[in-house]
């Protein structure tokens, strides 16, 4: 036997194979088209690999974009609470033209105040800032125009009050302006005069009916210097002279303006401030408040998780897998968590080549043949992953990045029998799956990854990662090198309790 | 084979040119290798472009300082035949086991004679005739100098596999050869 082998071998060590084979053209033809095509498919590779970064990109940007115009509505919620918040305001604004406006005798104050609450505000306690000669605008946005406006000899035109009450009892913004060159000096009574003065005011009579005191100052001694002008006033319009008597005043006032009954609600009278109660759309209000409640994030969020993978062939040209699991996140600021959780994932294809198919045939003749046929293949591999990672969110969209330690779990195959024989018609087939052994391919797996999630809803994330496996696959049992570098990406879904 | 490694870097670069040259000097050792593994030209040629394409894409991977090129690419070459081989599915070959006794074929063959008379393609032929997994099996046993085990992690059987084959393809062989030398027997 040895005799047989050692001719074998001296034989072919001796021999000169450049004189044996001529080499023709045609050869290099088809090795040329072989070349060529696997140019083409590295060529296809490096575009998909482009394509799907532009998708992810893709992806990431519409995550920003869309986080952002949520965060926006977000905004617009908060500017309509504000806005509602800023119709108290209004009202209250509405409150003080009543006021000011029953202060007829604030057309000797110097103040201005302008625009919603503090309108509001300003109108309430314009009494009490306005001693002395000067003008007296109150302005509250959003509202109608009501206007008083008092002439030199310190009358009141009648034309003026119904403005001003109607835009008062409406919750229009009412503009009360005064001008006076010192009627307080040209008035008949410079003394003191309560607010009974102001009410003898034919605005001031709009308020009439109530009796709540409706001047913003508790201060009587502020209320009397403010009453100084509208003794003015009073001096030569309808009420007549101020009566010391604030009550009597107020009676002189509800008679004046009995037959209209335009204020019901407006109050009248010094010492306190009450607003009255303000209709506010209840329903509209307690949605809103609904929508903008603040999201309570807990530290802890679990959830779970189920992607299909997409990635570099394997050497029987297989691409997909998918894999499934929990995952669990750790909130460290509002902006960065640690994202960890178990998954298993599947891989197909037979990524070592040593076990990647195997068959043998045995052919029996007695009597005619039978003849059995197996055929294992393997199929792909299974892992448990643990990925660790640091998680960056910005409003709906989040980056992920870290490690993913796996453990090669097991291999699957599949057996093919066939069945044929003499007396029996075609071939009979049976296949069933079968785990084969993993000592080909390296137990532990270690893997990087990086990616993002953009939540669709508060519940339900889209992700898209990116994974990177280096180092071979297995140990090296041949003189072909096991693959390297694994790369494939995941896309799927996240639910989070 | 004298290569030069300005040739090897071109045609890693993908220069067409120098890969034609790298072709044409690789073409007789590559072919050598297939003629022993495959059953005719048309398939030792598909092979061996086969197995050019692989050393194409492995050019960076050579290292010429501890290897000689000649050496890696029958290296390449032997692995990308089995590799098809096991690809091409041609694992389905029929076995006889027959009943019928095992000549021995050792003590009426004059190896002397046997050198001088045959030459490397009378021996080649004889391969070619081999059953397709017995060929494999001879080749990297008693050719590229593959063990039992390696062979059996290669193409995926037992050793006592391997084993069988070893001695089926020299039985076969023996046989062939006696007939070469004696017509008569």
């Amino acid at each position: 036997m040895e005799n047989l082998d050692e001719l074998m071998r001296k034989k072919f060590d001796s021999d000169d194979p450049a004189g044996r084979f001529e080499f023709r053209e045609e050869f290099w033809e088809q090795a040329q088209v072989l070349i060529e095509a696997d140019e083409a498919r590295r060529r296809k590779r490096r575009r998909w690999l482009i394509w799907w970064f532009f998708f992810g990109l893709c992806i990431a940007i519409g995550g920003w974009w869309g986080s952002g115009s949520w965060n926006s509505n977000r905004g617009s919620l908060g500017d309509e609470k504000s806005r509602l918040d800023g119709s108290s305001g209004n009202l209250g604004s509405n409150n003080g033209t009543g006021s000011p406006g029953g202060n007829g005798s604030n057309e000797a104050a110097g103040n201005k105040v302008t625009s919603g609450a503090e309108a509001g505000r300003g109108a309430a306690f314009g009494t009490k800032d306005g001693a002395g000669a000067g003008a007296q605008e109150l302005n509250a946005n959003n509202h109608g125009t009501g206007r008083l406006q008092d002439s030199k000899n310190s009358t009141i035109k009648n034309e003026g009050v119904p403005g001003n009450v109607q835009g008062a009892a409406a919750s229009q913004s009412a503009r009360i302006q005064k001008k006076t060159t010192g009627p307080g000096r040209k008035g008949q009574n410079n003394t003191p005069v309560n607010v009974a003065g102001l009410q003898s005011g034919s605005v001031a009579a709009g308020a009439a009916d109530d009796k709540q005191p409706r001047n913003a100052s508790n201060n009587p001694s502020e209320i009397n210097k403010t009453g100084a002008g509208v003794n003015q006033t009073d001096g030569n319009t309808t009420t007549g002279p101020a009566r010391p008597d604030s009550m009597a005043a107020d009676l002189a006032a509800r008679n004046e303006w009995k037959g209209l009954a335009l204020f019901p609600a407006l109050p009248v009278g010094p010492g306190y401030l009450e607003l009255p109660k303000r209709t506010v759309d209840t329903q509209t209000v307690e949605a809103f408040v609904r929508l903008i409640k603040p999201l309570r994030e807990s530290k802890f969020r679990f959830g779970l998780s189920a992607t299909g993978s997409f990635g570099q062939a394997s050497p029987d040209g297989k691409r997909l897998g998918f894999s499934g699991g929990a995952v669990v996140r750790y909130n460290l600021t509002q902006t960065w968590s640690i994202a960890s959780g178990v998954q298993w994932r599947y891989l197909s294809g037979a990524w070592a080549r040593d076990t990647a198919e195997t068959g043998s045939e045995q052919l029996k003749y007695s009597f005619g043949y039978k003849l059995d046929t197996w055929n294992l293949e393997t199929q792909g591999m299974h892992l448990i992953e643990v990925p660790v990672g640091l998680r960056w969110k910005q409003g709906a969209f989040a980056l992920e990045g870290g490690f993913s330690p796996g453990f090669l779990v097991a291999v699957q195959g599949q057996l093919t029998k066939g069945h044929m024989e003499s007396l029996q018609e075609g071939l009979t087939t049976e296949t069933s799956k079968v785990w084969l052994e993993k000592n080909v391919y390296h137990a532990f797996a270690p893997s990087f990854f990086l990616g993002g999630e953009w939540m669709a809803t508060r519940r339900i994330g889209l992700t898209l990662r990116g994974t990177l496996r280096p180092g071979k696959v297995g140990p090296k049992l041949s003189d072909t090198p096991p693959p390297a570098n694994l790369f494939w990406l995941d896309a799927g879904l996240r639910w989070y309790f | 084979m004298n290569v030069d490694p300005q040739l090897l870097q071109a045609a890693r670069q993908g220069d067409r040119k120098a890969q034609y040259a790298l072709y044409r000097v690789c073409f007789p050792v590559l072919m050598a290798v297939c003629m022993r593994y495959r059953r005719d030209e048309q398939e030792a040629v598909a092979a061996l472009n086969s197995g050019f394409l692989k050393i194409i894409q492995n050019l960076d991977r050579y290292r010429r300082d501890e290897v000689p090129f000649e050496a890696w690419i029958r290296r390449i070459m032997i692995n990308t035949a089995i590799d098809e081989f096991r690809r091409e599915k041609k694992w389905r070959e029929l076995t006889v086991f027959s009943e019928a006794v095992e000549r021995e074929y050792d003590e009426i063959i004059d190896w002397n004679e046997a050198e001088q008379r045959l030459n490397v393609q009378h021996l080649e032929s004889l391969l070619q005739r081999l059953p397709p997994v017995t060929q494999q099996v001879f080749n990297l046993f008693a050719l590229d100098g593959f063990s039992h085990r390696e062979i059996s992690d290669m193409l995926g059987m037992s050793e006592g596999t391997s084993k069988w084959h070893v001695n089926h393809a020299r039985q076969k062989l023996q046989m062939w050869i006696k007939t070469e030398l004696n017509p008569a027997i």
